[in-house]
């Protein structure tokens, strides 16, 4: 007992006892050195490739490739695509967020979970429904959207409507209503209640989720990639297909240091805008909806029959074949496809995901999991908090940074010693996980650093060893949270296309990469194959996510 | 056709947070008050009283019986189209704003000089002269709700209604902002309704009393006659009465039909007082000491005794009953 006695005093000193130090490098240390090497040294060595091309800092690739009138076209494109996405987003999303948050009516629940759908969709999968529905022939092909600007844009606002309806909404459900009531008892009209007194509360969220769609739409990938045609795309897309068709691979790191540098100010610029106003922890009553609501109800059931559109009508195409209603398409894909479009049938291809996916699963909790339980401590040195706050913000740099970035920087960093994992199967998982770690600290973490740090004082002082305290306090509460976040990572991995696009092989192809390989070579049952494919990784993806859901734990709206 | 505001009848019920049936909390209300008048609407928390004035408000929706203005039904007239101003307990005041944009919010239309000119009179009222551009945030509780009285009565509402403006304060700047508030409502002649649960409030500031219980009006009238006449037990108690005695007649009271409420220091001590007792348990108070003591025939009772002597328990003692200090209560019918 002697020794447990020594850990006790050693809890309620200022310095920490040596297994505190150990336990903190090994979990510290484990996910530093996976995102050192499969991330950093990537992305690093992808830098190095646009500005030292030969070891000397040469400028001269910024020059070239800026100056090509395409790549000046593009960027301004990738901008103004997801500005004035984000604002259509915005105007949509607010109207929304104020019915399924602030009104009361029967099913304000299930339409909460459902409005979820279309943002959890493989981003290919979205290209898939919105091409369906407009090409010649589609139900809206007479509309001659197919391959436009109207196009892209209307599948980023199908996306990202649930980002803003969820941050704004559960910000506005946070305000308390009675400063609304103040105001109107004084005389104020309900416009000028909402100007004057909820807007300035609500800028924040509505800032927020609208530097975060800007960031997802000018990130955007599958999507653009399947709906853009030859003649639009982001920078992105021109990424890939400088890298995979033009093998011009400086011009693609020129790229990537560029989009690099609009998403660092993106973000700073959102948190800085966030951080200048708290957020209220209020509790607002809904109230029954009235006459005085018809405006925001109607922007609402538009928006829903917006989103439903797309995905009844991809349900209602994977079962149309050549020869009426059937399960032709959903048959063919035990198939190669026509004109042996696939190296291997689909359901291979399938199989091929969901073992990849978890693996990537695996890998981001172990990762995910230790940096969260390091993050949650909070050291009395001064030193070691910082190197706690610098984690954070390290684990975090892989949301920031575009998937193709990194697919793109583990081509290029990976293929040669120390890390010669090239033909390693080993390469997608790891780049799917590291996409997934950010998602699982975020949803573990604040259910740890919810916890009582009196809790663990009181487990130590009644004599538990500090692996005990650990297993009887800390893993107990987060068991929740984990099995949401493993749902989450499965999710997001299962429907990862910007870097397996880059690094899954041709004879081990994930779904996405086998549904963009059939969108592209659209004769015979390819297209419908696609389609029936797009319906079994949109169903699986939902059926993980509204189980997740069931758990109610911190919800993807926090992104 | 009556003047100022009519209450008929009114019923409010609110759904509640985690589903479940309507709770009724207003059942059954009717009162009025005239221009200029100053009414209390006194009760325990959950008898009713703050939804009946957020129902006055128009903020939340009758669902029997009626509201009326000068004989005008109110049911479809929105908040704010009311011309009522509401006061609520914690003030609400805009966090954004400062303190002269907060009492100017209600006057939006008028020109510059005019409202800087209004907002200096208001502060000069409630006694904050030169707090104009400071942060609402940086006010104390107390100045906080001088700026929240200020804005509610700078649209010169044809009807104040203020919900519990001083239980958020501490005791002593309560009571001072009782008599302030009691001053400024007169001196600007607004028709108020106010909450509270706090009787010495009510009484220091209104001229009316409504006593409200279980979503009922159980009493409405002039402060003083509340007091002395409290309608039932309950009410008595609600008042301050410490006990009700169905039978008065040990206590040298002539008989009559109904209960004596008695407030605890309706029985002095007295050496040649008629009434036998014994000591069960003093406590000092400022004045003496209050007592509980056993009374024949009656059971055990609250008393109180002047001076410095002091008691020990089974001693006997001889009380007198000082019948400004009771009440009778009616029978109930």
């Amino acid at each position: 007992m002697g020794g447990d006695r020594h850990s006790v005093t050693s809890v309620r000193q200022a310095r920490p006892a040596p297994g505190t130090i150990l336990a903190i490098v090994l979990g510290a240390g484990v996910p530093l050195v996976f995102v050192g090497v499969f991330f950093l040294w990537p992305v690093a060595s992808m830098i190095g490739r646009g500005i030292l091309p030969d070891g000397v800092l040469d400028l001269s690739g910024f020059a070239d490739v800026l100056a090509r009138p395409r790549t000046l076209r593009l960027i301004g494109l990738t901008l103004g695509q997801a500005a004035l996405a984000a604002v259509i987003t915005t105007l949509l999303g607010v109207p929304v967020a104020h019915v399924l948050y602030r009104l009361r009516f029967r099913g304000r629940r299930v339409l909460r979970a459902l409005i979820l759908i279309p943002f959890v969709l493989p981003t290919v999968v979205v290209g898939v429904a919105f091409r369906s529905l407009l090409r010649e022939g589609g139900p809206l092909g007479f509309l001659h959207l197919d391959g436009t600007f109207a196009a892209i844009m209307l599948a980023l606002v199908f996306f990202n409507v649930a980002v803003v309806a969820r941050t704004v909404g559960s910000a506005w459900e946070g305000l308390d209503g009675r400063q609304e009531e103040a105001a109107r008892v004084l005389g104020a009209t309900p416009g000028r209640v909402f100007l004057t007194v909820t807007l300035p509360r609500l800028a924040p969220a509505i800032v927020s989720a609208a530097s975060v769609v800007f960031l997802f739409c000018s990130t955007a990938f599958g999507v653009v990639l399947v709906l853009g045609g030859t003649r639009f795309g982001t920078i992105e897309t021109e990424i890939y297909l400088l890298t995979t068709q033009f093998l011009d691979l400086r011009g693609a790191s020129v790229l990537s240091i560029t989009q690099l540098a609009v998403v660092v100010l993106v973000l700073l610029v959102a948190g800085r805008l966030r951080s200048r106003s708290g957020a209220e922890k209020g509790r607002s009553t809904p109230v029954r909806p009235t006459r005085a609501h018809i405006g925001t109800i109607l922007v609402t059931i538009l928006v829903a029959a917006f989103l439903a559109l797309p995905i009844v009508n991809l349900l209602l195409r994977s079962l149309t074949t050549k020869n009426g209603f059937g399960l032709g398409n959903y048959l063919a894909l035990g198939t190669t496809g026509s004109h042996n479009a696939l190296v291997v049938p689909v359901w291979a291809a399938l199989g091929n995901s969901l073992t990849i996916a978890l693996a990537a699963t695996a890998l981001s909790l172990v990762i995910g999991m230790s940096a969260s339980l390091v993050l949650s401590r909070r050291p009395r040195s001064r030193g070691l908090r910082r190197a706690i706050t610098g984690l954070d913000g390290v684990l975090m740099l892989p949301l920031g940074v575009s998937a193709v970035t990194v697919g793109f920087g583990f081509l290029i960093a990976l293929n040669q010693p120390p890390f010669d994992l090239r033909s390693s199967p080993v390469l997608v998982p790891i780049a799917q996980a590291l996409v997934a770690v950010p998602l699982v600290v975020r949803t573990v973490l604040p259910a740890l650093n919810a916890i009582d740090p009196r809790q663990r004082e009181s487990a130590a002082v009644l004599g538990s060893t500090p692996w005990r305290v650990l297993r009887d306090v800390d893993l107990r509460v987060v068991a929740r949270p984990v099995l949401a976040a493993s749902g989450f990572a499965f999710a997001v991995a299962l429907g990862e296309f910007g870097a397996t696009s880059f690094l899954s092989r041709p004879d081990r192809p994930t779904l996405p990469v086998v549904i963009y390989r059939l969108i592209g070579l659209p004769g015979g049952d390819n297209f419908g194959m696609a389609i029936a494919a797009s319906v079994v990784l949109a169903a699986i993806t939902v059926l993980v996510i509204a189980l997740v859901e069931r758990l109610r734990v911190g919800t993807v709206g926090t992104l | 056709m009556s003047n100022g505001l009519t209450v008929e009848n009114a019923r409010v019920s609110y759904l509640p947070e985690e589903g479940g049936a309507p709770q009724l909390a207003v059942d059954g209300v009717s009162f009025g008050i005239e221009q200029g008048e100053v009414l209390a609407l006194l009760g325990a928390s959950g008898s009713g009283k703050s939804t009946m004035l957020r129902a006055i408000a128009g903020l939340e929706a009758l669902d029997a019986g009626t509201i009326s203005w000068d004989g005008s039904d109110l049911a479809r007239v929105p908040v704010h189209k009311r011309g009522f101003a509401l006061m609520f307990q914690d003030g609400q005041l805009f966090p954004h704003r400062s303190v002269s944009e907060n009492v100017a919010y209600s006057l939006a239309r008028s020109s510059k000089t005019v409202v800087a000119n209004r907002v200096a009179e208001l502060l000069h009222l409630v006694d904050l002269d030169g707090y104009g551009d400071r942060r609402v945030t940086a006010l104390s509780g107390g100045e906080q709700q001088r700026v929240a009285l200020a804005r509610a009565l700078a649209a010169e509402p044809r009807l104040l209604l203020l919900d519990e403006p001083l239980s958020s304060l501490d005791r002593e700047l309560r009571e001072r902002l009782a008599g302030d508030l009691r001053q400024i409502l007169a001196s600007t002649g607004t028709t108020t309704i106010f909450v509270t649960h706090d009787q010495s409030e009510a009484l220091a500031i209104a001229d009316r009393v409504g006593v409200m219980a279980a979503g009922h009006l159980v009493q409405l009238g002039d402060a003083s006659d509340v007091w002395r006449h409290p309608a039932d037990a309950a009410t008595a108690s609600f008042l301050g009465y410490s006990s009700v005695l169905s039978t008065a007649a040990p206590l040298g009271v002539a008989p009559f039909a109904g209960e004596l409420a008695l407030r605890p220091e309706a029985l002095v001590v007295a050496e040649d007082g008629p009434i036998h007792a014994a000591v069960l348990s003093d406590s000092p108070t400022i004045s003496g000491a209050r007592l509980r003591v056993l009374v024949e025939g009656v059971g055990t009772l609250e008393a109180v005794s002047l001076g410095e002597q002091r008691f020990t328990a089974g001693h006997p003692v001889r009380l007198r009953l000082d019948e400004t200090a009771t009440a009778r209560i009616p029978v109930a019918s």
